[in-house]
This record gives C-alpha cells, structure tokens and sequence, in this order.
C-alpha cells in the first residue's frame, strides 16, 4: 500500500513540470513545487488519512493523465438558476464564452493567466494563505494548475451581483484537473459568492485550492457546491482568513463521489472575526466523503458556530474531523460545532470525531456529535396520516439535511439544492423511496 | 478573584492576582505529602532488558515453563515494536535500558506469615500513608493486597474470602496454584502485542493481583489492592487479572500513591477483566502518583493498558479518579462481546503544575443491544495539559447498540490546556451513538454567588469543582468518594483564578 502512495510524488511531479505559468507565479510554484518533492503522499497511518484511502486514486489512469484541453458547455440542469456574474472554468481553463464578468469597479474578477500587473501582488498574498507544507494536494495545485482566478472587492465597495464561479470537469479521456480560485474581500467590502464543482464522466481528478482573505469588518457570504458526478474523484482546500471584525457565512453541501476529500482551514485572525459554518454531504452507493474541518481562533473575541449534517445510504462512507483549536492568546472565545448524520442502510458508515484543543481559560466551546437512524416515531406518526413508509423516509431524510440549505441568502439557490438533494435520495441512497 | 470581571483586566495590573499568585506559589512549593523513601534492603536487578533479564524474572518467582515461554514471545514482539506517539503528551525518550526490571523487598525471603511478620518499616510505610493495614482491614471490612514494590507481602482476610470461594491472591501465587484458570485467561484480553507497553508489561511482568468470582457469586467484601512504587529507578509492572465467572460480582478498588523521585520512574501496567455472560465487575481507581516539581521535575510515567470483555448480559465498569503522574496515557476499555452487555467509564483526570495526561476510553461495540456510558471531566489547572481521548466504535452487528457520551472540561488558569479528540466509528444503521462535550471555567457568577453567601473563593472552587464531578464521585465505594473528594481539595489548594 504505501508504495503506491510514494509512487504519487513522481507521477505529480511530472504533472507539475509540464504546466507552464506567468512569470510572477514563478515563485510560489517553485515553492509549491519543493513542498510537494519533500511530501510523501499520506497512507492509512497517517492520522489525517485514518479513514480514507488515496489507493484508489492513485491506481486511477486520471491522475498520471495530466490536464486535458478538451472544451464543453456546462449543462443548464448543472446550474443553479441564480442573478449573478458567472465565471466557468472547464478542465481547468478560463472559458470566456461562457463567462459574463462585471464591469464596474466593485468587483474586479480576472482570470490568473491574464492578470493585470496591479492584481499580481493581490494574487500572491492570496496564494501564500495555502497550507502547501501540511497538504499534499494544496502543493500539488500550486505545482500543476494551468490558470485560476482572482476576485477582489476594493475597500468598502459591495458587489451587486453574487458571483457564481464554476469549475466544470468533462471527457471521456482520464484526466486530471486543478482548480485555483483566489478572493480578496477588502476592508468594510461585501460578497456575495458561489463556488460549484459540476462535471460528468468517469475518471476524471479535481484538486481544487481556494483562498479567502476577509480583510477588517468585511462580510462574505460563501457557498461550496459540490454536487459532480459521482464517479469522480474531488480532493479541495479552502483556506479562509478572516481578520477583525469580519464575518463569514459559509456553507458546504455536496455529496459524494469515488473519492471526495475536503480541507478547510480556518483562521480567526483579528480580534471579533465571526465564522458561521453550515454543512451537508450526502454518500450513498460507491461513495465516498471526507470533511476535514480545521478552525483556528487566534486571537480575541472571535466566534465560530459550525452545524454538519450527514446523510448516509447504500455502502457509502463518511468521514468528518471537527477540530476547533483555541490558541493562548484567544480570550473570550466562543466556539460550537455539531454534528448529526443518519445512517440509511446495513451497509453505510460514518467516522467522525469533533476535536477542541484549548490553550486559554477564558473561552466557551461545545461539540457534540451523533450518529442515528431515522426516528421510527416520526416514520410511523406520518404512516398514521396515509403517508405509504417509502414517502415518509424520503420527507424525514430530506428534512433533515435540506434545514441546512434553507437559510441561504442567495435568492434561487435553496430550492435548486433541496432538488439536487431529493436526486440523490431517488438515484444513490438504496433507500426503497429512491425507485419511485 | 476580588471583582467579577477581574478577568478582563490585564494580569499584571490586578493586585488581587498577586495576591493569589503568590498563594498559589505557597501552595504549589509546599511538598508532596506521600513523598518519602523507606529505607528497606531491595533485591534489585541491574538496568537493562534482555532475555536473560526475563529468565532471571521468571526463575526468581519459580514460574513454569509456559508462562517463561509467554514472556519471551512477548519480548520477542516487543522487540519488533515502537512507542506510540500519538498521543498528545511530550516527554524526553524514555531508555529502556536504564530500567531495573525486578525488584523485591529483601525480607520476603522470610514469608511472613501474619502482620506481626511483616517488616515493621514496611507497615510504617503504610501508616504514613494512612492505611494502617490491619485496622483498616478490620474497621471498613476491606481486604487488601498491599503490593510493596513488586511483590506482595501481605494479604489479609483470605480466610473469608476463601469461605465464599473468590480467589485473591498475587498473580504470581495463582500462576502456581491455579495454573489452568491463569493459562486460560492471562493475554486473553490483552495479548502480548497488543501495544508497546503491553507487551513490555508481558515481557517483564512482576506481580499483581489475582481474583476470580465462582459462579453466582457476589464477592463479601470490596477487593482492594494499594501499589506503591518504592525502590529508585524501578519500572512497576503490575498485571492484573479479575475473572468473574457467570453470575457473579466483585467491586475492585485501586489506589496508589508513590514516594517523591527525582528520577521519572516508567510505570506500564496492564490489568485485564474478564466478565463471563451475566456477571458484574466494578473497578475503580484513585491514582495519586508523584507528579513531578512544579518545573516538571520527576514523576511518574504512567503507561497503562486496562480492558474488559464483556460476555452476554455481562456489565463492566471503570471509575477513576487520576490526579497524579507526570505523563497518563491511560485508556481503561471495554469489548462489548456478548448480547445485552454494558459498558461504563466515569472519569474524573485532574492535572495541575507540568502535568500531562492523555486519557480517556474505548468502548467496542460487538454484541446486540449492547450499551455503554461514557462520562469523563477533566479538570486543568496552571500550566498542564490534560486531553480526553476516546473510541466509539459500533460493529456491523451490533444492533440497537447505544452509547452516550459526554465529556466536560474545566481550565483553572490561563496557560492551561484541555483537549478532546472523541473517535465515533458506526456501522450499523440501527445504533445511536451520541457525544457531547463543553469546556468552561469556573465561572465568574458562581464564584460571585458564593462569595455573596461569605464562602470564601477557595472553598468555592471546591465546591464547583466538586459539582462538576459529582456525576463521577457517585459511582465510587463511598470511602472512595471520601478519599477521591479530599483529593482533590488538597490538589486545587491555591489554584483559584
């Protein structure tokens, strides 16, 4: 097992040396690339990797593909009917036909590859957020991706619009595709932004980096969709800085895929940062999904809620790691986390574990995490209303996790996840609602 | 804390905080009370490990040949091993070889046999403890098994508890008179590889205590064994084997405290629990170890594998208390094997100065309908570290298991840490599994409250504390609970912040 996992370096190593950049990233991808020659890819033993394996990654032809031109629309049916600037990456390029970016000075959105020489220094300070030294696949990215983008909000402006960014991965050939978005929310700025993986076909690798840095009193709303096919493999980061006074609303809803591994890296960086964190996975038949959630409060005052709900079907597996880390200095700190997943089937299984380390008195923080199955009152309480049980299942399992997306403040995006919800209750949960 | 909201201001500024600084000082500077040397002649090994190390060990206690073999395989697998690091405590290297692997005091040769044999200086050692044998065996109706180093030196109320058919004895003793019972269970919970220091333990094992329940029986009395560690640089390696067979019951007691070292002195122990289909087994523990200077100077390495296995409708439950040791990696288990079996862990880890433990539980569920309760309160105090670390894990089989959680921490003292890192694994759809954990601090309106009511903030601290763990205390033997309160007034003297 683990000489698989040491043959990956060299397989992305090679990857990495035939992608070209602009010269001003030079420095970060030699960086990114030093960190990937000193990485040996994690094995079971490693502790972050307990519970998911990258065997089957690693044995797939996506990886040592490399990235593929090939072009594509994105599906309507892919897309969420939102008001918003979109931006669509397909295989990992800029696609500018389908990409309507705005024009007036509150928003600036610029592909990487193209980057006007005042955004570079943006982009970098962005670029160094990523943990490249902790993980692999973060050091990958920053060695291979072929192009990314870069959304700032100048100080005190507010966007319009939402900003809806796509990274979209097709073909029937294997590849592999990295994924770099870069945000910069500036001083007492305002965004609104969505994040979606869409994609079909089999053997296809994303490995997405995201950097946000939320700037003194900024507000971002941040969605992460992820709902591609399930055949592909999604291993993602985001690394989120918020410093004084700023706030973030954040939600993750996905479900799962052959492999699908998500790093988030949140620091509390400024006295009164305010981090709330809603998130769902559904992982049915033959999927996989591992959430690793890593909070730092750093400094003072901060406050993070975090609330997971996991649903789980068929064979598949899910994986959380809640860790909310409180360093000595962070006084008067508050910080939740829940964690509450329902198994479906005989066959499903979900490890999590809600970690806090605490160096300070001064702080109130509470995790709780369980793990269940549908309540059998509530089933039969709907029976005695003429409810048949394949409908009762469908209508408590769904309002369990839909809850998560409800309050949303993206007009049309609620609806069109409570949909793509309900498509994975009917296609991969094994549940008997799921023929109908 | 003068005002309530002293804790806003900067420390420096606040001349309550000197004040209580300086208290704390005091207290921390004052000596640990058990800290004292016996001055008794020991039959002492010299330091290093080897297999001929492990054959002196096994000659010396005139063991048959399978048990030599038993010990030698588990060097063997030792050998193959490394120590864990996982867990979140860090501590110089222990050298393995600077050990002295056996040890017993010199007048044993004489086998005393009643009190009046024993060495007078060893029953001192007791008194000053506050355990005077043989009163204490009379008045609270409490057998003990004092093990004085590594071997025992006196048993008391054999006779009774022979009446009922329980065995209670040195493991060493059983592996000669019970042979077959020994044979059959020791390694059975704990096998020689299980982990590093369990197959340290196997290797070099010393003694312990032995017990065994016949069937349908309830134990007369509460069982109780003191360990002290005594002679310098000496590794203690207890083993501990309790058999309950169907039907029967016993409540075990554990409470050990150790004179002052300089020296960490490594302790790696392993005590196995064998809870046959309908039988009862209670453990509980008050540790008191040294825990090192207030500069994190000595103390004891605490390294123990304690598990259980619960057979049908069997009920296993660890209680304890643990204020002591420099470094606790202490995980006390159950594998809930049989249909209808419990399991319980009710945990109370003080730590205070440099002290560091990583402790916590594991409870796998095997069985149908098998339950387990999970109630752990760490306490932090200064400059320790104190984590919780605990598995969950539910089989494919294991229907309508349940377990419930909860797991509480308490910092005294800005520098101090309190962590948790719960493991839940399910894979049955019908299990609840459910885990919760908060971390506070004595807060600032209690404390205000009781001052109110002319309770001064020390009494008030132990009182809150005391109410933090009641859910704890109350599963204790209550002399126990007496002990384990007092315990932890002495060790929180001063610590009010």
């Amino acid at each position: 097992m683990s000489a698989d996992h040491d043959s990956l370096p060299a397989q992305a190593l090679a990857l990495a040396a035939s992608a070209t950049c602009p010269a001003w990233l030079a420095d970060y991808r030699a960086r990114a690339q030093r960190a990937l020659q000193d990485t040996a890819f994690p094995g079971r033993k490693a502790e972050a990797w307990k519970y998911t394996s990258l065997h089957a990654l690693t044995q797939s032809a996506a990886l040592a593909a490399g990235a593929t031109v090939s072009r594509a629309s994105v599906p309507a049916d892919d897309l969420p009917p939102l008001d918003a600037w979109r931006v669509v990456f397909v295989n990992g390029r800029y696609d500018a036909t389908q990409s309507s970016l705005p024009a007036g000075g509150e928003l600036i959105v610029a592909p990487l590859v193209s980057l006007p020489d005042a955004e570079q220094a943006h982009a970098r300070a962005l670029l160094a957020l990523t943990d490249t030294a902790r993980l692999p696949f973060a050091a990958l990215n920053g060695a291979a991706f072929a192009d990314g983008l870069l959304v700032r909000v100048p100080r005190g402006a507010t966007a319009g619009k939402p900003l809806h960014v796509v990274f979209h991965a097709t073909g029937d050939a294997p590849a592999t595709a990295q994924a770099c978005l870069l945000v910069s929310v500036e001083a007492q700025a305002s965004l609104t932004l969505v994040e979606q993986y869409t994609g079909h076909g089999d053997n296809l690798f994303t490995n997405a980096v995201t950097a946000i840095d939320l700037a003194r009193d900024a507000r971002l709303v941040h969605a992460r969709l992820d709902f591609a096919d399930h055949r592909q493999f999604h291993v993602g980061s985001l690394h989120l800085n918020l410093q004084g006074g700023s706030r973030c609303d954040a939600w993750q809803l996905m479900t799962g895929s052959r492999l699908k591994r998500t790093d988030l890296a949140c620091t509390l960086n400024g006295a009164g940062a305010e981090l709330a964190l809603k998130g769902a996975w559904l992982v049915g038949t033959d999927e996989h999904a591992d959430t690793q959630a890593r909070i730092d409060h750093a400094q003072p005052h901060g406050t993070s809620d975090q609330s997971w709900k996991g649903l789980v079907g068929g064979n598949g597996k899910a994986v959380f790691n809640g860790r909310i880390h409180i360093h000595p200095g962070a006084k008067q700190t508050s910080a939740e986390l829940v964690n509450n997943n329902l198994l479906l089937s005989a066959d499903a299984e979900v490890d999590t574990k809600p970690e806090l380390e605490i160096y300070n008195d001064d702080v109130k923080c509470s995790h709780g995490a369980t793990v269940g199955q549908l309540n059998e009152t509530g089933v039969f309480y709907l029976q005695s209303r003429g409810i048949a049980r394949p409908d009762a299942e469908l209508m408590l399992a769904l309002g369990f996790v839909n809850a998560m997306v409800d309050d949303v403040p993206v007009p049309g995006l609620a609806g069109w996840v409570h949909g793509r919800f309900a498509r994975w209750f009917a296609q991969r949960s094994g549940r008997p609602g799921g023929s109908r | 804390m003068s005002e309530p909201s002293s804790h806003q201001a900067p420390r420096p500024a606040d001349p309550a905080g000197t004040e209580e600084a300086s208290h704390l000082d005091k207290v921390i500077a004052s000596s640990y009370e058990a800290g004292f040397v016996t001055a008794i002649e020991s039959e002492t090994l010299p330091p290093g490990l080897s297999e001929d190390v492990i054959r002196h060990i096994s000659a010396k206690k005139n063991e048959p040949a399978w048990l030599l073999d038993w010990r030698l395989a588990a060097f063997r697998r030792w050998q193959g091993m490394t120590e864990p690091t996982w867990a979140h405590v860090h501590y110089p290297a222990v050298d393995f070889n600077a050990v002295s692997y056996y040890s017993a005091p010199k007048s044993m040769k004489d086998h005393p046999k009643s009190l009046d044999e024993v060495d007078p200086e060893l029953l001192r050692t007791y008194e000053k403890l506050g355990i005077p044998l043989a009163e204490q065996a009379a008045l609270a109706g409490v057998a003990v098994d004092a093990v004085f180093d590594s071997v025992s030196v006196a048993t008391t109320f054999r006779g009774k508890l022979a009446e009922a058919g329980v065995i209670f004895c040195p493991i060493s003793e059983a592996v000669r008179e019970y042979p077959e019972l020994v044979q059959k269970y020791l390694g059975s919970v704990v096998p020689q590889g299980d982990n590093f220091y369990a197959a340290l333990n196997s290797a070099v094992f010393s003694d312990g205590s032995f017990v065994y329940i016949p069937k349908n029986t309830r134990c007369p009395m509460e069982l109780s064994t003191y360990f002290r560690i005594n002679e310098a640089k000496t590794g203690q390696f207890e083993r501990t084997l309790i058999i309950a067979d169907e039907g029967s019951y016993v409540s075990y007691l554990e409470g050990c405290t150790a004179p002052m070292r300089d020296e960490n002195q490594l302790h790696a122990a392993v005590v196995e629990l064998v809870a046959l289909p309908g039988a009862q087994i209670k453990y509980s523990t008050v540790q008191n170890w040294y825990p090192g200077d207030e500069h994190g100077r000595g103390g004891i390495y605490n390294f123990v594998t304690k598990r259980g296995v619960c057979h049908d409708n069997a009920r296993i439950s660890w209680t304890q208390v643990e204020t002591g040791s420099a470094i606790t990696w202490k995980y006390p288990s159950v594998v809930l094997k049989g249909d209808n079996s419990v399991g319980e862990f009710y945990s109370v880890a003080l730590t205070r100065n440099l002290q560091q433990a990583d402790t916590g539980t594991k409870m796998i569920h095997l069985g149908r309908n098998t339950r387990s309760t999970i109630v752990s309160k760490g306490i932090s105090v200064g400059r320790s570290s104190n984590a919780y670390r605990g598995l969950v894990r539910i089989s494919p089989r294991a229907e309508n298991a349940r377990n419930h959680t909860q797991c509480d921490s308490l910092l005294i003292g800005d520098a101090c840490g309190a962590h948790t890192f719960p493991y839940i694994e399910s894979r049955n759809p019908t299990a609840t599994v459910e885990h919760e954990a908060t971390t506070s601090r004595v807060s600032e309106d209690q404390l205000f409250l009781c001052r109110a009511r002319g309770i001064d903030a020390e009494k008030a601290v132990s009182m809150i504390v005391n109410g933090f763990c009641k859910e704890v205390f109350k599963e204790l033997p209550m002399e126990f609970a007496v002990e384990a309160g007092k315990l932890l007034e002495v060790s929180l003297e001063g610590s009010v912040g």
